[in-house]
């Protein structure tokens, strides 16, 4: 199946990787503020957040290039923080590529092991040539970076960071210049490199579908915070905030008053008057009185077939009804508020703007957030 | 609407002033092969017993190995404090750095006279003068400018990520400029290079005051000549010349095509 | 509602440099402290001495009599006079040819800037020298308008300020294309475009919209000009009369034929203060730090 024996670039085992308390200003503002994070050795984590959250700051001094004006970096519970980056044996792929292009593939490959290794030059060039396979670029050794295509160029720079077998694997957006055809391509070898090498890779990146596919843990993160660290379907799922419940795919997010919290579950009313009950489980609780946000997520939502108990579904007018090809994407207005969802071309039939329509609602998995934040 | 016409007046304002600028050049080419001792353009004939002349007169040669000379220790010094300099000035935030580019920029454009005039007195109790390595030094003033300038404008279009590259992949700070930096921003520094050699060599008045006439390089000979007798040896040593910096011009287009950014890097 | 991308206040965080080059003085110091003191040994020192002995021997006298004296107010305006007719000459015919430049294509551009830079690279000396070749009595031009019976008598071209400009415009027309190209390739064309879609026509859109955005380059080329001319020797000397006589030659005089150090120093003051006065203006308005990739102030 795989063209190169896992065996052979296997890593000892991938890094793990702590921050903790860890702050770093530039001329008075925060980019870092306060973060502790504890990544597992081996795992596959993204940095995701907007721009300006400190995602890059954050990968950038676990790299050594910005050093924390408080707080400590540690490596295997080893700290770091004074090693400088050259030291520190870590592979990074930048969103540029920063190929070196005075140097020939072949080069920019081996600078790594010619700078860690004292290989002898057969197995350097077995090393470089291992490496160049697992991105599937054998045969361009002796071309020169501004001879190849954007993908080319991300493979090799993707080759240049492994090869010297690190531990840690950093990447700073690597797949955000390139179209969305070949990121998607892209995003599956990654996934497949990780899965040969066994190192820690750390992702920034700023879509949030690449990083729920490919991580096995997501930090997102929000004005120099981390906003909620969870595996990808924690954080979807059972978002913290609204923050990370609008940044991870769609959200509907309703203005809530709990009326009635007790061991069944909990009820809130919405603005239009509506009255909706929770059942209790594993979410969290508020006290009766409380201001909340209400979550549904539009795969949670549906048309409501006719004769469904009122209980379980939500009045309201179609506003907007747009056509995607597979699907209809209704906008739906509910009092105040609104609605986004999605519909199959068959339920909509003789539906049109302005009719009265019944959205049914999975209790099960409605989510109440704090309001506010 | 009357696109043409502006395209032909445009044109042939292009084609006049090319014309004007490089016709001057053309004459001294072509009068350095005239037959006869008169200096005419067009030639009356085909001759090239003015560069014979020059090949076999001692003074020419010798004016040729002064420039040379002046010239190579000329770039040396501009290389040896124009490099780090440049370096310097464009990666760092220090206090100097104003006064260290005001006294560059007034290097550039002090009037060589004032320069020489200077140097000449400074260097008398120095006994620097009457010496190569005096003139070079002074040459060098007017050469360090022309290395920190090509290369700061080098190193203003270099990614700084390449050497982040270097580093995290193992480079010491130090090797990741020496291996990466450096060799990416050579070109400009080449181009610095040329330019400070090719003011040295056509530089007039420091050269007349510092080397006086016992050693004269080749603009001081040209000047001189020009000032006794004006015949075809003149021409001809200009003709020289002429090839001299269409060589020198080459060699900077071809160090610049290397300094090309790569597309996508 | 769906994916409100609230990003909060963005800290300006600066592209990470090297350690290497953070906070750190004793790099920098160790790279510019040997330039600094060269240049300040062998360029400073020596105009320092220049002006302090100056005044030991003869305190302000020397400038008094240098702003007295007939014969250097002659000179003074000589060479502002020409100076001033150089410049604007080489905007006249400089200016067209930038404008070209950023309206052909590139294989045409590459070739014309070949042919404006390749005179740049060529001794001072020879390209004056040949003015005399062409200008002369007996010379091309002379040659051909008396050949063509235009007139009857070959002009007086040569040796006089006609023949100085034309040499000196010749000698600083590449500096000024240069400079003013690029200036003009950094106005955005589709301005011209935008002004001709609203009704302006070819040469209204490039007097309304190109040329005002051009000026700030015009002045910073002129200005530039002006002060490379201040300074000139070889042409005047070379192709002009004693009655055009610029600050050099009578420094150069002074200095050389009549061993006049005082006044030759006095008068060298005169003129670096000037060009240094200008280029003070210069930077104040075109910021020069930008030669060498300095940060923008």
């Amino acid at each position: 199946m795989h063209n190169v024996d896992p065996a052979d670039l296997k890593t000892a085992a991938g890094a793990g990787v702590r921050l903790v308390g860890v702050s770093k200003a530039f001329r008075g503002t925060l980019a870092i503020d306060d973060i502790s994070l504890n990544i597992e050795p081996g795992s596959f984590v993204s940095l995701l957040g907007p721009s300006g959250s400190g995602k890059t700051t954050t990968l950038n001094m676990i790299a050594g290039f910005v050093t924390p004006d408080a707080g400590q970096l540690l490596f295997d519970d080893k700290p770091i923080t004074d090693i400088p980056p050259h030291k520190r044996n870590i592979g990074m792929v930048f969103q540029s590529y920063a190929l070196f292009p005075h140097m020939t593939v072949f080069d920019n490959v081996a600078y790594p092991l010619r700078m860690r290794t004292k290989l002898r030059k057969d197995e350097l060039g077995e090393r470089v040539r291992e490496a160049l396979q697992l991105v599937r670029l054998s045969g361009f050794e002796d071309r020169y970076p501004r001879q190849l295509s954007g993908g080319q160029q991300q493979r090799v720079s993707m080759a240049r960071a492994l090869v010297g077998r690190p531990r840690l694997l950093l990447m700073d957006e690597p797949l955000g210049a390139l179209d969305k055809k070949l990121r998607d391509e892209l995003q599956v070898e990654i996934k497949e490199i990780h899965r040969k090498l066994g190192s820690t890779f750390i992702y920034v990146t700023h879509d949030q579908t690449e990083a729920l596919t490919m991580s096995d843990a997501v930090v997102v993160m929000r004005n120099a915070q981390v906003a909620q660290f969870g595996s990808p379907r924690e954080v979807y799922e059972e978002p913290e905030n609204t923050f990370v419940a609008s940044f991870l795919g769609n959200a509907n997010l309703l203005p809530a008053k709990v009326v009635a919290a007790d061991g069944q579950g909990q009820t809130v009313r919405l603005s239009n008057g509506a009255a909706l009950t929770l059942p209790s489980g594993g979410r969290r609780t508020f006290i009766a009185g409380s201001d909340v946000m209400l979550l549904l997520r539009p795969e949670d939502l549906a048309l409501a077939a006719p004769g469904t108990a009122d209980s379980a579904t939500l009045n309201g007018t179609l506003h907007e009804m747009l056509f995607f090809g597979d699907s209809y994407k209704l906008i739906v207005d509910i009092g105040s508020d609104t609605l986004m969802l999605w519909a199959s071309p068959r339920e909509i039939a003789d539906l049109s703007v302005g009719a009265p329509v019944r959205v049914a609602w999975d209790a099960g998995r409605a989510g109440l957030l704090p309001a506010g934040e | 609407m009357n696109a043409r016409i502006d395209v032909w007046v445009l044109g042939a304002s292009v084609v006049a002033v090319l014309l004007y600028l490089l016709f001057p050049i053309v004459v001294v080419i072509g009068a350095s092969f005239n037959p006869t001792t008169a200096l005419q353009f067009p030639p009356s004939g085909f001759s090239l017993k003015w560069y014979q002349e020059i090949a076999g007169n001692p003074d020419w040669i010798n004016a040729f190995i002064v420039t040379l000379e002046v010239g190579a220790i000329t770039t040396l010094l501009s290389l040896l404090f124009g490099v780090p300099a440049g370096f310097a000035l464009s990666r760092y935030r220090v206090k100097g750095k104003t006064l260290v580019t005001a006294l560059l920029l007034s290097a550039l454009v002090a009037p060589h006279i004032v320069r020489a005039v200077s140097t000449y007195l400074f260097y008398v109790p120095l006994g620097l003068n009457n010496t190569i390595l005096g003139l070079a030094i002074a040459h060098s003033i007017g050469g360090i400018p022309f290395v920190v300038i090509n290369l700061g404008a080098s190193l203003r279009s270099f990614d700084p990520t390449l050497e982040r590259a270097a580093v995290i992949h193992g480079a010491h700070p130090v090797r990741a400029v020496l291996t990466i930096t450096f060799p990416v921003v050579a070109p400009g520094i080449i181009v610095g290079a040329l330019f400070a050699f090719m003011q040295s060599a056509q530089e007039l008045l420091i050269s007349i005051f510092v080397l006086g006439t016992l050693q004269m390089p080749i603009a001081v000979k040209l000047w001189e000549g020009v000032r006794v007798a004006v015949d075809p040896t003149l021409a001809a040593a200009s003709s020289l010349l002429v090839l001299a910096a269409l060589g020198f011009f080459l060699l900077a287009a071809l160090a610049r095509r290397g300094a090309a950014p790569a597309p996508n890097a | 509602m769906a994916g409100s991308q609230d990003s909060g206040p963005s800290p300006t965080s600066p592209a990470p440099v090297l350690p290497l080059f953070q906070r750190s003085w004793f790099a920098p110091t160790v790279l510019l402290a040997p330039t600094l003191l060269w240049l300040i040994f062998f360029y400073i020192a020596p105009i320092a001495l220049m002006v302090w002995r100056g005044l030991m021997d003869t305190g302000l006298q020397g400038y008094i009599k240098i702003f007295s004296s007939d014969i250097y107010l002659k000179v003074f305006w000589n060479t502002l006079q020409i100076s001033i007719i150089t410049t604007i000459g080489c905007l006249v015919l400089g200016y067209p040819i930038a404008f070209a430049l950023t309206v052909v294509g590139r294989r045409l551009q590459a070739l014309i800037l070949v042919l404006v830079t390749l005179p740049y690279w060529l001794d001072y000396v020879v390209r004056s020298y040949s003015w005399i070749v062409l200008l002369g009595r007996r010379g091309l031009i002379n040659n051909i308008l008396v050949g063509l019976g235009i007139v009857d008598q070959p002009l007086p071209l040569l040796f006089n300020l006609f023949s100085v400009c034309v040499g000196m415009i010749q000698v600083l027309l590449p500096i000024m294309i240069l400079a003013l190209f690029g200036a003009m390739s950094r106005i955005d064309r589709r301005l011209m475009l935008a002004a001709e879609i609203h009704g302006a026509s070819r040469w209204r859109a490039f007097r309304t919209v190109f040329f005002p955005l051009s000026l700030a380059g015009v002045y910073s080329a002129c200005l530039l000009i002006f002060i490379s001319a201040l300074g000139f020797f070889i042409v005047p000397a070379l192709i002009g009369s004693p009655r055009q006589t610029m600050i050099t030659q009578s420094i150069l005089v002074l200095a050389e034929t009549l061993l006049n150090w005082t006044d030759a120093a006095a008068l060298s003051i005169v003129l670096l203060v000037a060009t240094m006065v200008l280029t003070i203006i210069y930077d104040r308005f075109f910021n020069i730090d930008r030669l060498w990739g300095g940060d923008q102030r």
